[in-house]
C-alpha cells in the first residue's frame, strides 16, 4: 500500500488507540481473578492488523494503547509496573505474530486462498499460545501467584485465538480494495440479509434455552453460517462471523450464563468459525478459478476470430492492393497530364490497404500468446530499448526512464513482456494526449521488491482510473477507449500473471499501472 | 533440345495459384501490366493436372497461396520438391494471409524462394518474382548446355568416340595409334575432328565437355 503522509498516520493510530480501548473495555467480561484474562479478546486484531499494515514502526502505539488499557480498565487490580510489564509482553507478542504474517511468504491479506486462511489460523492459534504463555509466567514471577496459572493460560489462549480468528480476516480483508467493495456490496444483497436474520433466529434460539441445553443446541448456528460462506465465500461468512461473536457474548450477558460455559461456547465459536473459514475459502477458489477460465475462453475465442478475420480480409486486401498498383502501371503506360494526382491517390489507396493490413496482422499477434518460450534476459535491457524507442515515436510527451543500477535477470518471454510494456505506453500515450494545455509526461522506472520481485512501473500525466473502473479495465472487451477492442489489458495481466507475476492499477490523480515479475536467481549480479 | 536460348525469356511465366478469384485476377492483371507472362490455376489439384500435360518445358516461377481447399500450398511445393509431381522444377513462392512461424519455417525448409505475407507491396512481389526467375534462368541455361554437349558428343562417329575416351584416358596419338593398331596419322586425323565436333581447343575443355555429357 502507498505510504501514508504523517499527518494520516497520526490519523490512524488515534482512531487504533480509541478502537483498542473501546474494544477492551466492551471484552473486558468474566475476567479470572489475578491473572484478568477474560474469554473473548477482539482487541489483539486491531493490533495485529495494525503491526501488519503500517509495520513494525507501530509498536510503540500498541504498547501506550495496551498499557492505557490496563490502567483504565483495570487499575484496581494492577500496578503500574505490573501494566507495563504487561504492555511489553503483549507488544512483542503481537509484533511477532505480525512478522510470522509479513515474513519472507507474506499472507496475502486478500485470503484468496486456502493457504492463505490456514497459515493465518496456525499463526494466530500459536501465536496466542505462546504470548499467553509469556504473559502468564512474567505474572507468576511478579506478583508471585501460581495458582490457576494453567486455567489463565488456556483462557487466554482460546479468548485471544477466538478473538482473532473471528475478527482478524475481516479486518485484513477490508485493508484491500477489492475485498472492500465485496464486502460493502454485500451490505445491500437481500439474501444476505435475510441470512443474516436466520443468524439471530438461531442465536435467539440457542440464547432462550435454558444453560445446560445451550451448548447442545449450538450446531444449530452452523446452519445459517455455513449457507453464508457457500453462497458469498469469505466475504459474506468473515462479518457474518463477527456477527455471531457479537451475538454470542449478547447472548451470554443476556441470559446469565455461567463463565465456565461462556469459555465452552467460545471453544465452539471457534470450531464454527475455521469450519465457515474453510468452506468460504474453497468456495472463493472454485469462484476464481471458473472466473479464469471464462476469461480464457473468452480470449481464445477472440483468437480464433482474430485469425479467422485475418484470413477473411487479407485476401481482399491484397486484391485491392493489386488493383491499385496495376491502376499505377496502366497510368504509367498513357499519357498523362504532368501533374495528374492519380497516381498520388492510387498509391495512397495501396499504402491504406498496407495499413490495413498492418492491424490486422499485429490483432492477431496479439492473441497469439499461446506457447511461451522463455529465456532468462535483462529486463533493464529490454525495457530500455521499447521506451527508447517510444520516446522517438513521440516526441510530444516527456518520457523518462529510470533502470535499476545492476542487471536484473528474468526468465521471460522477451516478446510478451515487451507487448506488455507497449500496451502500457501506448495507454498512458492515449491518456496524456488529453492533456491540451498541461504537460504530456510518462516515466517509466524499475525497482527491486521484497521477496525477489522485480517492479515496473509506467506513471503518467493523464486523467487516471477511476476507482470504480479499476477491476473493469482488466476484463476482456471492455474499453474507455473509443477506438479500443479492451484486450489489450486483459491480456497483458494474463501475460504477467502466466510469469508468476501481477499487473496492477492503483488510485490517484493520475495514470499508474506497474507490473512485477519474479527474479531469476543467477550468479550474474 | 533444338529450343534457341533467345527463346529463354518468352517461356518465363509466372504460374499463380490461389482460390480467391481476386487475388487471382488482380495479381493477373498487375503482373501482366509489369510485363510478365502469367497462368492462373484455382486450385493446386489443377495447377497439377495442367501440369500432367507436359510441363517439361515449363519454367518461371510459381506463386502459390497456402490456404486452398484441396491440397494446400506448402503440401503442393512439398509434392515438387520430392519430385512426385511431374517434372516441374520452377522456384516457388508462397504467400500467405496468415503468415504464422510455423508455415514459413516450413516453406523454407521446403526450400521456397520467398514468403510474402498477404497483402504485400508490388516492390516485394516483384523482387520475389525476379528472383525465382533468375534462378530458373541458371537452371535452364545449365540445361540448355547439358543439351547441346549431349548433342555434340552423338555427332561424334563409333571410332571417333573410342578415340575420344582414350584421349581422355590420357593417351598420347602414338599410344592410341599402337593400341587401336592405326598408323599415327589416323589417330592425327580422328583427334583434330573430335577436337572440331566437340568444340574444344584444349584437352582440359575437351574432358570438360565430356564430363557433363
Amino acid at each position: 500500500m502507498p505510504e501514508p503522509t504523517r499527518r494520516r498516520l497520526f490519523f490512524i493510530y488515534a482512531v487504533f488507540v480509541v478502537a483498542y480501548l473501546v474494544l477492551d473495555r466492551a471484552s473486558y467480561l468474566f475476567p479470572l481473578p489475578g491473572f484478568n484474562v477474560t474469554p473473548w479478546n477482539p482487541q489483539p486484531s486491531l493490533a495485529i492488523a495494525l503491526l501488519v499494515l503500517i509495520g513494525q514502526k507501530a509498536i510503540w502505539v500498541v504498547y501506550l494503547a495496551i498499557l492505557a488499557a490496563e490502567l483504565m480498565f483495570r487499575w484496581e487490580v494492577t500496578s503500574l509496573s505490573s501494566a507495563m510489564l504487561v504492555g511489553a509482553v503483549l507488544a512483542l507478542g503481537y509484533s511477532a505474530m505480525a512478522t510470522a504474517m509479513r515474513g519472507s511468504r507474506p499472507i496475502a491479506l486478500s485470503l484468496r486462498h486456502r493457504e492463505d486462511v490456514a497459515r493465518l489460523l496456525v499463526v494466530i492459534t500459536v501465536g496466542s499460545l505462546l504470548t499467553g504463555l509469556a504473559l502468564v509466567l512474567s505474572i507468576m514471577v511478579t506478583r508471585g501467584l501460581l495458582e490457576g496459572a494453567l486455567l489463565a493460560w488456556l483462557r487466554f489462549w482460546i479468548g485471544d485465538t477466538v478473538g482473532m480468528v473471528v475478527s482478524l480476516p475481516l479486518i485484513l480483508m477490508l485493508s484491500n480494495e477489492v475485498r472492500r467493495k465485496q464486502i460493502i456490496g454485500l451490505g445491500r444483497s437481500r439474501e444476505y440479509l435475510g441470512q443474516c436474520i436466520a443468524l439471530v433466529a438461531s442465536l435467539l434460539l440457542v440464547f432462550s434455552l435454558p444453560e445446560s441445553l445451550q451448548l447442545e443446541f449450538f450446531y444449530l448456528l452452523f446452519l445459517p453460517l455455513i449457507w453464508i460462506a457457500v453462497r458469498h465465500g469469505l466475504a459474506g461468512t468473515a462479518p457474518a462471523m463477527v456477527f455471531a461473536q457479537v451475538g454470542v457474548i449478547f447472548g451470554v450477558i443476556g441470559s446469565g450464563t455461567s463463565s465456565l460455559s461462556v469459555l465452552e461456547l467460545q471453544v465452539l465459536l471457534l470450531a464454527l468459525a475455521i469450519a465457515g473459514f474453510f468452506i468460504a475459502v474453497v468456495v472463493d477458489e472454485r469462484q476464481e478459478i471458473s472466473e479464469s477460465l471464462q476469461r480464457t475462453l473468452k480470449l481464445a475465442a477472440a483468437g480464433e476470430m482474430a485469425a479467422a478475420i485475418a484470413h477473411e480480409l487479407n485476401q481482399p486486401l491484397t486484391a485491392l492492393n493489386n488493383y491499385a498498383q496495376a491502376c499505377r502501371a496502366i497510368m504509367e503506360k498513357t499519357q498523362s497530364l504532368p501533374d495528374d494526382p492519380l497516381p498520388r491517390v492510387l498509391g495512397q489507396i495501396s499504402a491504406e490497404a498496407m495499413r490495413a493490413g498492418d492491424v490486422i496482422r499485429r490483432l492477431r499477434d496479439l492473441f497469439k500468446g499461446g506457447r511461451l518460450e522463455r529465456m532468462e534476459c535483462d529486463l533493464n535491457g529490454l525495457l530500455a530499448d521499447i521506451v527508447e524507442d517510444f520516446g522517438h515515436k513521440h516526441p510530444d510527451v516527456a518520457v523518462t526512464w529510470q533502470a535499476l543500477p545492476q542487471q536484473v535477470f528474468a526468465r521471460i518471454d522477451e516478446v510478451q513482456v515487451a507487448l506488455v510494456l507497449r500496451n502500457l505506453l501506448q495507454n498512458a500515450f492515449d491518456a496524456v494526449s488529453k492533456n491540451v494545455n498541461s504537460e504530456k509526461r510518462i516515466d517509466v522506472s524499475v525497482s527491486k521488491e521484497d521477496h525477489g520481485f522485480v517492479r515496473v512501473d509506467v506513471l503518467d500525466s493523464g486523467p487516471g482510473v477511476a476507482g470504480d473502473r479499476q477491476e473493469k479495465i482488466f476484463e476482456p472487451f471492455y474499453s474507455d477507449k473509443l477506438s479500443g477492442m479492451g484486450v489489450g489489458l486483459s491480456l497483458s495481466r494474463t501475460i504477467i500473471e502466466s510469469h508468476g507475476g501481477q499487473l496492477e492499477v492503483e488510485p490517484g490523480p493520475e495514470g499508474r499501472f506497474y507490473f512485477t515479475l519474479p527474479l531469476h536467481e543467477t550468479s550474474h549480479e | 533440345m533444338n529450343d534457341p536460348a533467345e527463346n529463354l525469356e518468352d517461356r518465363l511465366t509466372v504460374f499463380i495459384v490461389d482460390d480467391d478469384a481476386s487475388v487471382r485476377d488482380s495479381l493477373a492483371l498487375l503482373l501482366g501490366l509489369r510485363g510478365f507472362n502469367t497462368r492462373v490455376f484455382e486450385s493446386a489439384d489443377s495447377f497439377l493436372a495442367a501440369a500432367s500435360g507436359g510441363a517439361e518445358k515449363w519454367a518461371g516461377c510459381l506463386l502459390t497461396d497456402i490456404r486452398m481447399p484441396g491440397l494446400s500450398g506448402l503440401e503442393l511445393l512439398k509434392l515438387l520438391g520430392r519430385g512426385e509431381a511431374p517434372r516441374i522444377a520452377i522456384p516457388v513462392v508462397i504467400m500467405s494471409a496468415h503468415g504464422d512461424v510455423a508455415s514459413v519455417r516450413q516453406a523454407f525448409r521446403d526450400s521456397a524462394v520467398d514468403f510474402l505475407a498477404k497483402p504485400f507491396s508490388e516492390e516485394d512481389l516483384i523482387a520475389a518474382i525476379e528472383q525465382s526467375f533468375s534462378i530458373d534462368r541458371r537452371r535452364l541455361k545449365s540445361e540448355m548446355q547439358h543439351h547441346r554437349q549431349q548433342g555434340m558428343i552423338d555427332s561424334l562417329t563409333e571410332r571417333e568416340r573410342e578415340i575420344c575416351d582414350l584421349m581422355i584416358d590420357g593417351l598420347s596419338n602414338h599410344e592410341i595409334a599402337a593400341k587401336l593398331d592405326i598408323s599415327h596419322r589416323t589417330a592425327q586425323v580422328h583427334r583434330g575432328h573430335i577436337m572440331q565436333k566437340m568444340g574444344a581447343a584444349t584437352l582440359a575443355e575437351l574432358i570438360s565437355r565430356c564430363r557433363n555429357g
